[in-house]
C-alpha cells in the first residue's frame, strides 16, 4: 500500500452490512428509551469508576451496541451508583445497559 | 342429647388440617434455622421476652392496635373479626366447660355447645356468659357488616386503592362471611324449638318460633355453619388468612431474636395478610406503574411466581414498611429475590455521641454532583472548629449500598472494605456522611467510631452552642428523605433545627409518612418517563406549600427534585451555612 503520510484507522471503521446489533436490537426493544441517547458522554464524564481508570465506559458501551462492535468495557466493574443517570440531559437510565450486560452474561452461563 | 354428629365432621376436618399444617410448617422452619437461632429460641424462650411476645401477639393479633392507629374504622373491623371471634371461643368453651361440671367434653360438644345442649341451663353464672355470647356474636356481625359496606363504599373506609384478591382468597372470605350469619341462624333455630340463648338468638329464636315451626331448617343449618368453616379452615393454609396462626409465630421469632434473615423471610412471607394497607400509599400504585406492592409481591412468592418486575422496579423507599401492620420487611423478601441482602438496622448509629475534635466527612456517590452542599459543611464546620478531612475529595469510593440493591453483594464487600480502611487511615473521632443511603450502610460498622448523618451532627453542634443562627424571614418546605426518616428514624429532629431558621411549611405526608422523591437507587428496572412521573408528582406535592424553597438532606432527593421542581431545592447544610452568624 502507498504511504501518503497518514495513517487511516482500520480498527475504528465499521461495515454496517456485516456487523451483527441484534444485541442492541434485544436490549433496545426491551428498553425503547436507549435509543434516546445523545452519545453526548455526560454519563462518562461523571461515571467515578471510569475517572478511577477502569475501561466502564457508558457512552462508548452504547456506540459499540448501536454498531454491533465488541464491547471494551466490563460491565462487573460498575458500581450502580446511577450518578450517569442524574447527569443526563435526557434522564435516560443509562446504567441499566450495565445491568442488562451482565444479566444476559449470568443468563448464558447458566 | 346426642354424643356426635355427622354435621361436626366438616370442621373437624378444616381444623385438623390446619392445625396439623400450621405445626408441619413451623417444624419446617425451626430445623431450617441455623443452630446459633435454635440456641437462642431455647434460651430466649423461658425469660420475659416471651411475656412481651404475648403481650404483644395480644395487642397485634387481636386487638390490631397497629390498624387502630392508621384507620379507626378498619382498626374496629378488623379487631371485631379477631378478637370478637376470639373471645367467642374462650368464652363458649367457659360455658361448656361450667355446664360440663367438671366432665371432659368432646372438642366438637364445645364448639357446637348450642347444638349438642339446647335449651335453657342453670349453672354458676350462666346468665351472664350467655349474654357475653350474644355480645360477642353482635360485635363479629357488626364488623362483618363494616367489612362488606366497605367492599361498595371502600372510600369511605379510607382506602384509597382497592385489592385485587387471588381466587384462594375470595372463597376463604366467601367462608368467613357465611360463618357468622350461619351461626346466628343455626342457634338461633335451635332457640326457638327450645328455648334459651340471649338476647340475640334468644329474641331472634322467639322471632321464628311466631313465624313459624322451625325444624325442618334447625339441622341444615348447623350443617351450613360446619361446612363453612371446614372450608374455611381447608383453604387457610393457601389464603391469605395464614397470617392468623403465623403472625403469632413471627411476633415470637422476633422477640426470640432470631436473627436468620431466611428463617424471618419465610415467616414474613407466610404472615402477609393482603390488607392492602400498602397500596394506598405506593407511589407506584397511586400512578399505576406497577403492581408490584407488597400485597401483590408476597402473594407471588408463596406461589414461587415472583417476576423480574417485582425485583426491579420497586423503588424500596420502604413506605409499605412503615405502614405494614403485621411489620412485613418487604424489601429484605426482595432483596432475597435480587440474591443479595441489604441488612440495615433501623435507627441511628448506637456509639457513644461525641462532639470529636477530628471529623472524617464523606460525601457518597451522589454526593459528588451536590458540590453546594460540601462547600457548606466545610463552612458550618470551620465556624465551629472541627479538624476536617473529605475522604472523597480525590479518588471515588462507594459504600456498596447501591450494588447490594442491585444484586452483587461480594463486589459491595469489597467496595465497603475499600471505604473502610480509607477511613481508619485518617484516624477520625467521629464520621459523618452527607448520604443518607451511605449513612445506613456505614453506621454500626465502625468498630468504636461514631458514624453521624450531616443533619444529626449540625443539630449536635447547635446544640453544644458550638455554631449561632439567626432567624431569616424565609419559607421552608422539608423533604424527609425516605432513607434518613424511616430507616434512620430520624425524622422530627432536622425540623426543630430549621424552625430556627425560618418558618415550616409542612406537607401533609411528612416525618416517617414521606413520599419517595422517585430516585432511588434501587429501581433499576424503572424507565426514564416512569421516574419522571414519581419526580414530578413529588416535586409538585412539596411546592404545593407555596414555601420559597424546599430543603432536604439527600443530595439524591436533592438533584431528582431540583429537576422537577420550580422551587428551588436546598440541602439541610446549605440552609444552615447561610443562617450562620459569624463570631467575633
Amino acid at each position: 500500500m502507498k504511504q501518503f503520510g497518514y495513517t487511516t484507522l482500520t480498527k475504528k471503521s465499521v461495515n454496517i452490512y456485516e456487523t451483527d446489533t441484534s444485541l442492541w436490537k434485544e436490549l433496545s426493544a426491551a428498553n425503547p428509551e436507549f435509543k434516546g441517547c445523545l452519545s453526548c458522554g455526560a454519563c462518562t464524564a461523571a461515571c467515578p469508576i471510569n475517572n478511577s481508570g477502569t475501561t466502564l465506559n457508558n457512552r462508548r458501551t452504547i456506540i459499540e451496541l448501536n454498531r454491533g462492535m465488541a464491547i471494551t468495557s466490563d460491565a462487573a466493574n460498575c458500581q450502580m451508583c446511577n450518578r450517569c443517570s442524574l447527569v443526563c440531559p435526557k434522564g435516560l437510565n443509562t446504567r441499566r445497559i450495565f445491568f442488562e450486560l451482565i444479566r444476559k452474561r449470568t443468563e448464558e452461563k447458566q | 342429647m346426642y354424643k356426635f354428629d355427622p354435621f361436626a365432621i366438616p370442621f373437624l376436618i378444616g381444623f385438623a388440617f390446619v392445625i396439623g399444617w400450621v405445626i408441619v410448617r413451623m417444624i419446617q422452619i425451626f430445623i431450617g434455622m441455623p443452630k446459633k437461632d435454635k440456641k437462642r429460641v431455647f434460651v430466649n424462650i423461658f425469660t420475659f421476652k416471651t411475656v412481651r411476645g404475648i403481650g404483644e401477639i395480644i395487642s397485634e393479633v387481636l386487638i390490631h392496635h397497629r390498624i387502630w392507629r392508621e384507620n379507626k374504622l378498619l382498626g374496629f373491623m378488623h379487631m371485631s373479626f379477631a378478637l370478637g371471634w376470639f373471645l367467642l371461643i374462650v368464652t363458649g368453651w367457659i360455658e361448656s366447660s361450667l355446664r360440663a361440671n367438671g366432665e371432659t367434653l368432646p372438642i366438637w360438644q364445645h364448639i357446637f355447645y348450642k347444638y349438642f345442649f339446647p335449651g335453657e341451663h342453670v349453672f354458676r353464672l350462666s346468665d351472664v356468659i350467655k349474654q357475653l355470647m350474644d355480645l360477642w356474636l353482635a360485635v363479629i356481625l357488626l364488623g362483618q357488616l363494616i367489612a362488606v359496606l366497605k367492599r361498595f363504599f371502600y372510600r369511605r373506609a379510607g382506602i384509597k386503592i382497592r385489592t385485587r384478591h387471588s381466587r384462594m382468597n375470595r372463597i376463604a372470605l366467601t367462608a368467613l362471611w357465611f360463618i357468622f350469619p350461619l351461626r346466628l341462624l343455626a342457634e338461633s333455630c335451635t332457640a326457638s324449638l327450645y328455648g334459651g340463648g340471649g338476647f340475640l338468638t334468644g329474641s331472634l329464636g322467639q322471632l321464628i318460633a311466631w313465624i313459624g315451626d322451625a325444624s325442618f331448617i334447625t339441622y341444615p343449618m348447623w350443617w351450613a355453619y360446619s361446612i363453612a368453616l371446614g372450608v374455611f379452615f381447608c383453604v387457610l393454609p393457601f389464603s391469605r388468612y395464614l397470617h392468623i396462626p403465623v403472625e403469632a409465630f413471627l411476633i415470637l421469632a422476633r422477640r426470640w431474636r432470631v436473627s436468620d434473615i431466611t428463617t424471618i423471610n419465610r415467616l414474613e412471607t407466610m404472615a402477609c395478610s393482603a390488607c392492602g394497607m400498602c397500596l394506598s400509599d405506593c407511589p407506584l400504585a397511586r400512578n399505576n406503574i406497577a403492581g408490584v406492592q407488597p400485597v401483590y409481591f408476597i402473594e407471588r412468592l408463596r406461589d414461587g411466581k415472583a417476576t423480574t418486575d417485582d425485583a426491579w422496579k420497586c423503588l424500596q423507599c420502604g413506605r409499605c414498611q412503615q405502614i405494614c401492620p403485621v411489620r412485613v420487611h418487604a424489601n429484605n423478601l426482595r432483596q432475597e429475590l435480587k440474591g443479595s441482602t441489604d441488612r440495615v438496622e433501623f435507627g441511628l448509629d448506637t456509639h457513644k455521641r461525641v462532639l470529636a475534635k477530628r471529623v472524617t466527612l464523606f460525601s457518597g456517590c451522589m454526593g459528588k454532583l451536590t458540590p453546594r452542599t460540601k462547600a457548606a459543611m466545610e463552612k458550618i464546620l470551620n465556624a465551629a472548629g472541627v479538624e476536617q478531612t473529605w475522604i472523597d475529595e480525590e479518588r471515588d469510593l462507594c459504600c456498596g449500598r447501591p450494588l447490594r440493591f442491585n444484586g452483587n453483594q461480594n463486589t459491595a464487600n469489597q467496595k465497603f472494605n475499600e471505604l473502610h480502611d480509607a477511613i481508619l487511615e485518617t484516624r477520625p473521632d467521629a464520621i459523618v456522611t452527607t448520604c443518607p443511603i451511605c449513612f445506613n450502610m456505614m453506621k454500626n460498622r465502625f468498630e468504636t467510631i461514631p458514624v453521624y448523618h450531616h443533619t444529626d451532627y449540625i443539630r449536635m453542634l447547635i446544640e453544644a452552642k458550638r455554631i449561632d443562627l439567626e432567624r431569616s424571614e424565609e419559607t421552608l418546605t422539608y423533604h424527609d428523605p425516605c432513607e434518613l426518616s424511616r430507616q434512620a428514624e430520624y425524622a422530627r429532629q432536622p425540623l426543630k433545627v430549621l424552625n430556627r431558621v425560618g418558618t415550616m411549611l409542612q406537607p401533609e405526608e411528612t416525618g416517617e409518612k414521606t413520599r419517595c422523591c422517585g430516585g432511588a437507587v434501587a429501581a433499576i428496572g424503572l424507565n426514564n418517563s416512569e421516574r419522571k412521573t414519581l419526580a414530578q408528582e413529588t416535586a409538585d406535592y412539596l411546592s404545593n406549600r407555596n414555601a420559597d424553597k424546599i430543603v432536604t438532606a439527600c443530595p439524591l432527593c436533592k438533584k431528582t427534585i431540583a429537576q422537577r421542581s420550580k422551587r428551588p431545592v436546598a440541602d439541610f447544610a446549605e440552609i444552615v451555612a447561610d443562617a450562620l452568624v459569624e463570631r467575633e
